[in-house]
């Protein structure tokens, strides 16, 4: 087992390292001269000499990969052309957007699993056909759309709920959720189709094997079949597809805040690339990619606890 | 005394006549490829096909509802919505298809090398893979965009590059699994060169899982264009495209919601059409896959 955590720890590690080469790599490649953008307005060969002196953009691009990598590591991931350190502006953007990917993921898991195993138990029948074209028109449909539609909808015709903005929770409970219900409803969608399809086809597949059938033999009523053998072992599956799910997770919501003015992690990565901001660039988009590989290593990490043969044959083929 | 002998039809033709069968045995298959070729002919034909020319302006309709003159209303210059519709298609269309082309052009060979030669290469096909892979799609779109530079091509371009990591991952899996078979042992056996068994046995037995992921790959771009020329990263106006149009009804939402609804409602008729055409043509070209 420790071979095996230690053999996944290193390949996320490895991934991780490549992914911040990428980045760095990336945000040299922006068209425009970063000290402009730091200089602001002011286009004096002197000023710009001096920021690029302050900023070490006359070293070598491996000498400044080594040294961002370095700070990087303590915490460090230095400051804006507005001279605010950027962790700290992370650090402060990202509890919305894990606030805002929470709500999705718990509308798109309760709305999602339960459609997946109606869908499968009732095979064939209406219910399952609704479900099933609902699902597809939910992975058919762009957020930002889905999310002007109920801005239409609920926002400007029935008043009912604000059209952007936020509110922090400690303020205003009531009024943070409020403020977040439409962009998680927008952001869950698409997952709860997946996951609904996922469901459906992970629970037909168990309610096929052989131990379905003992089940049934031995005269378990059909909801302690379904509930506890069927779904249990589905329920494996659709831990793998959310954590696969979340980069798709991580894009809705950088066109969600985007649409619902939700000054987020989201935001702030198309703000930083529209303001040409490299330090801030480099630094979400590595704070993404790292977010990312941690939540997988989590989740292949739980899977293979759930399902020891996992291990193994991980193990061998690795 | 005369006969015709009767032609027995070839393996192939006989393959290819079940297949048809089987398509034209689904209906969402068949309406959905109805729905795909009639969006690309508007595309193509949109000069014939438009009422109005995209750019037109009419100042005695502005922001209007539907009409007779305007079946889908205007916007805020008087411009005919369901002729910019029309013209959009074509940056949809373009992105879609050609983003797919690139992806699949450059991903493909990869994944076949990497899956056939094993060894070192592979492995480091698959590590690179495994970090692309840990950027999600429209990040990856949206940076490259943003290095490229605002237009329909480097959208188009960034979109493509985007889609090739997932696309290097199913072609590489495929071609592990078909270099065990044994008409490849048998060819080997044969005495075929590399190349010969990669263009003339294993890219062959693959393309009908190329053409389901090039169906389902499609749709993602499109959305992708639309979403990319939302956030002003892809085609710029006044050249009409879907992501455009909707970001310019943003400030209109109340005044006139319709110019939010329309151009959202073809991106999700295309998409929904390629996505459904993909799953009927993973039906009829593999039969294994259960639903």
């Amino acid at each position: 087992m420790a071979v095996f955590i230690g053999r996944k720890v290193g390949a996320a590690l490895i991934v991780v390292f490549l992914a911040s080469v990428i980045v760095f790599a990336g945000a040299r490649a922006l068209p425009g001269d970063p000290a402009l953008a730091y200089a602001a307005e002011d286009r004096d060969p002197e000023v710009l000499a001096e920021i690029r002196d302050k900023y070490g953009l006359d070293d070598p691009v491996p000498v400044q990969y080594v040294r961002w990598v370095g700070l990087a590591l303590q915490g460090d991931l230095g400051t804006d052309s507005r001279g605010i350190p950027v962790a700290e502006t992370i650090v402060t953007r990202i509890p919305l957007t894990l606030e805002l990917a929470t709500l999705a993921l718990l509308i798109g898991a309760l709305v999602g699993i339960p459609a997946g195993v109606i869908a499968a138990v009732r095979r064939g029948k209406a219910s399952d056909y609704a479900a099933t074209t609902v699902a597809l028109l939910g992975l058919s449909v762009p957020h930002f759309w889905l999310g002007l539609l109920m801005i239409i909808v609920f926002a400007v015709n029935l008043g009912w709920l604000p059209a952007g903005g936020y509110v922090p929770f400690r303020e205003d409970p009531i009024g943070n959720l409020e403020h977040m219900l439409m962009p998680a409803i927008v952001l869950g969608t698409g997952l709860s189709a997946v996951l609904m399809r996922q469901m459906r086809s992970a629970m037909l597949t168990s309610l096929g094997a052989d131990y379905v059938r003992t089940a049934r033999a031995k005269g378990l009523s059909e909801r302690a079949v379904v509930g506890k053998h069927a779904l249990r072992n589905s329920l494996i599956t659709v831990t793998t597809v959310i954590g696969l799910q979340l980069g798709a997770l991580i894009s809705g919501a950088v066109i969600t805040e985007q649409i619902f003015g939700i000054a987020g992690f989201g935001r702030l990565t198309v703000d930083s690339i529209a303001q040409r901001d490299y330090a801030l660039l480099q630094g979400v988009v590595l704070v993404a990619a790292v977010g990312y590989v941690v939540v997988n290593l989590l989740v292949d990490l739980s899977y293979s606890l759930i399902n020891p043969r996992i291990r193994v044959a991980g193990g061998r083929s690795a | 005394m005369s006969y015709v002998e009767a032609q027995p039809l070839s393996p192939r033709a006989r393959r290819r006549r079940v297949m048809r069968r089987r398509f034209l045995r689904r209906p969402a298959a068949v309406g959905s490829l109805v729905v795909v070729v009639s969006f690309v002919l508007a595309a193509v034909f949109a000069r014939w096909v438009a009422p109005h020319p995209p750019g037109a302006t009419d100042f005695d309709a502005i922001l209007a509802g539907p009409s007779r003159e305007h079946l889908l209303g205007t916007d805020e210059l008087g411009r005919d919505t369901l002729s910019r519709i029309i013209w959009g298609a074509r940056a949809s269309i373009q992105a879609g298809f050609f983003a797919t082309m690139l992806a699949m052009a450059v991903a493909v060979p990869i994944g076949l090398v990497g899956g056939y030669y094993r060894g070192k290469v592979d492995t480091v096909i698959a590590r690179i893979t495994d970090v692309l892979l840990a950027f999600p799609f429209l990040i990856l779109a949206v940076g490259l965009a943003a290095i490229l530079g605002p237009s329909l091509l480097n959208a188009t371009l960034a979109l493509g590059i985007a889609a090739v990591p997932p696309l290097i991952r199913i072609s590489r899996g495929e071609t592990l699994e078909l270099r065990e078979e044994d008409y490849v042992r048998a060819a080997v056996a044969n005495g075929a060169n590399d190349g010969v068994i990669l263009g003339r046995h294993i890219l062959p037995n693959m393309t009908s899982t190329l053409i389901v992921q090039a169906t389902l790959t499609i749709p993602a771009a499109i959305i992708g264009e639309a979403v990319l020329s939302f956030l002003g990263l892809g085609v710029q106006p006044p050249t009409p495209s879907w992501g455009v149009m909707l970001n310019a009804a943003q400030p209109y939402l109340s005044e006139a919601p319709q110019l939010a609804v329309y151009p959202g409602l073809a991106i999700v008729i295309a998409a929904l059409a390629f996505n459904l055409l993909g799953d009927g043509l993973r039906d009829v070209l593999d039969p294994k896959t259960e639903r």
